[in-house]
């Protein structure tokens, strides 16, 4: 279907296969198919345009896997979810952030929500995925220096990407708020509710809304439900 | 087993979790595997069972229940009820036994293995401790780790026992990125000094400037092996905690046993890297 795929062969176990023009939605639509046709696949991770394949046996699926890629075209049916996700605008950067874009912390807060969000793949740490859609009245580059702690559930952003901070840890982006939800889950299979391509909206909440939320979450039994409307 | 004085940082590991990667979850799992694994394979385990790995210091341990233990990896002084023990056998273990670790007189990773393996809690697929799985990065004094009591001798082991391997020449080669390298010439005879020593990754100081094209590429995948070039002019292994996505160029790769070589690398000290053919590594 005159779909450019470049093969690159890093290590014996590993193989980076370029595939030009392509959404994040494709790839991880490509990467589950991937996973679900070869048995001897341990791992796939997509990224940038990439789809990197893990096998112990990559030597003997070989040529298969070309032909998994020969026959591919980029007609799918696309799905996508949109998830809404409540904010509590306490982040330590907010002030910083209104300073830098000449506005009030309100302007700010309604800019956040007003845009949606794509979620593009996860890296950096487990369940940290990366969206796309800040719009750059808002976009700030990463900070010069990076914060030692970065508190868990953070919502930020840097170089026109969104993202939630599963753990506490150290980290560079610009932190908005607290979202009261966790995304990552290693309880639960999968571990995780979010998919690449699908959209994320943010609402504003205050604290005490924010411990409420926290508590439902925890006990709830049905988390893409609560994710899936203004609560 | 119960952690009565906890080591520099001691955790569990097996041989790690696959199929993960797709959620930024690492492998994880035995920083110097081919210790580990003889450690179980002593024992007759299976040898990706979960052991206990200390790094530099070890702790002390006592045991509840009549088993069979094995130590192996770098060289740690160590009693069994304030006798002296030897490491690389089969050590028969009576309810109530101490193990006292001292320091390892070299190396990094000493794994001591459990008749059966460590029956601790399974977090997506294995008993590799991460503290984003676990919320514990180590072990900590009072902390019990489970194992099957067993009373009856494994069949006596005859392999290789040999000591861990402290050699300081490790193979590399062309990773994706390696024509930012300059001269890649400046690898040859280039000595590298261990700057910093985690379970994500070991840093290596060039004792020359590595000469480069352009220091940063879009954020690609990442895994234990790569060796990434840091704008500062560092090189990093990436080892088994090491994340799944980076944004420094690849310009080397190493295998599993250059990985388990640089695992017991003492920061400080020095390793050569020796460039070969990428052909060579893919059996070609």
């Amino acid at each position: 279907m005159g779909l450019k795929v470049r093969f690159h062969r890093v290590s014996p176990e590993v193989l980076s296969i370029e595939l030009e023009g392509t959404s994040a939605a494709w790839l991880s639509y490509v990467a589950e198919q991937l996973e679900s046709q070869f048995s001897s696949i341990q791992d796939v991770v997509f990224l940038n345009g990439v789809i990197t394949v893990f096998s112990t046996e990559l030597n003997l699926i070989l040529s298969e896997l070309a032909s998994f890629f020969d026959s591919m075209d980029e007609t799918y049916e696309s799905s996508f979810r949109t998830w809404y996700i409540p904010i509590w605008y306490n982040g330590l950067d907010l002030q910083f952030i209104a300073k830098k874009k000449g506005m009030s912390i309100d302007q700010i807060k309604e800019i956040h929500q007003k845009e949606e969000y794509t979620a593009i793949g996860y890296g950096f740490l487990p369940g940290f995925f990366y969206s796309s859609g800040v719009p750059e009245s808002l976009d700030l580059p990463r900070r010069s220096s990076p914060r030692t702690r970065v508190p868990a559930q953070s919502v930020a952003f840097a170089a026109a990407q969104m993202a939630i901070y599963p753990f506490e840890t150290s980290g560079g982006w610009n932190i908005l708020g607290t979202t009261p939800y966790q995304f990552f889950d290693p309880n639960k299979n999968p571990p995780v509710i979010v998919k690449a391509g699908d959209r994320l909206r943010f609402y504003e909440i205050d604290e005490s809304h924010f411990k409420a939320l926290q508590l439902i979450w925890e006990t709830s039994s049905d988390r893409e439900k609560l994710l899936s409307h203004v609560c | 087993m119960f952690v009565k004085r906890a080591g520099l940082l001691d955790t569990i590991q097996d041989s790690g979790r696959t199929g993960f990667f797709k959620y930024a979850v690492p492998r994880s799992g035995f920083m110097d595997a081919q210790s580990a694994k003889r450690a179980n394979t002593i024992l007759g385990n299976d040898p990706n069972d979960a052991v206990l790995e200390m790094s530099i210091q070890g702790g002390i341990y006592r045991f509840d229940s009549p088993t069979f233990v094995c130590i192996s990896g770098a060289p740690m002084k160590f009693t069994l009820n304030g006798i002296h023990g030897e490491s690389n056998c089969v050590i028969p273990i009576q309810p109530d036994d101490e193990i006292e670790f001292s320091q390892a007189s070299e190396g990094v990773y000493t794994y001591l293995a459990v008749k059966g393996g460590f029956r601790s809690s399974i977090r997506m697929g294995s008993r590799s401790m991460h503290p984003s799985l676990f919320g514990v990065s180590r072990l900590k004094e009072g902390d019990v780790i489970e194992y099957l009591p067993i009373d009856t001798a494994p069949n006596k082991m005859v392999g290789n026992t040999s000591d861990v391997s402290l050699c300081s020449k490790m193979v590399v080669y062309p990773g994706p990125e390696f024509n930012c390298l300059k001269t890649p010439e400046q690898l040859r005879d280039l000595s590298l000094k261990v700057a910093g020593h985690n379970r994500m990754g070991i840093r290596v100081l060039p004792s020359t400037y590595l000469h480069r094209r352009h220091s940063t590429i879009k954020s690609s995948v990442v895994f234990p092996g790569i060796v990434q070039l840091t704008p500062s002019g560092e090189l990093i292994v990436l080892h088994r905690d090491c994340q799944v996505t980076g944004g420094y160029p690849r310009v080397l790769l190493t295998n599993e046993e250059g990985l388990n070589q640089i695992a017991q690398i003492r920061q400080g000290s020095t390793i050569q890297f020796e460039l070969t053919d990428l052909s060579n590594y893919l059996g070609e």
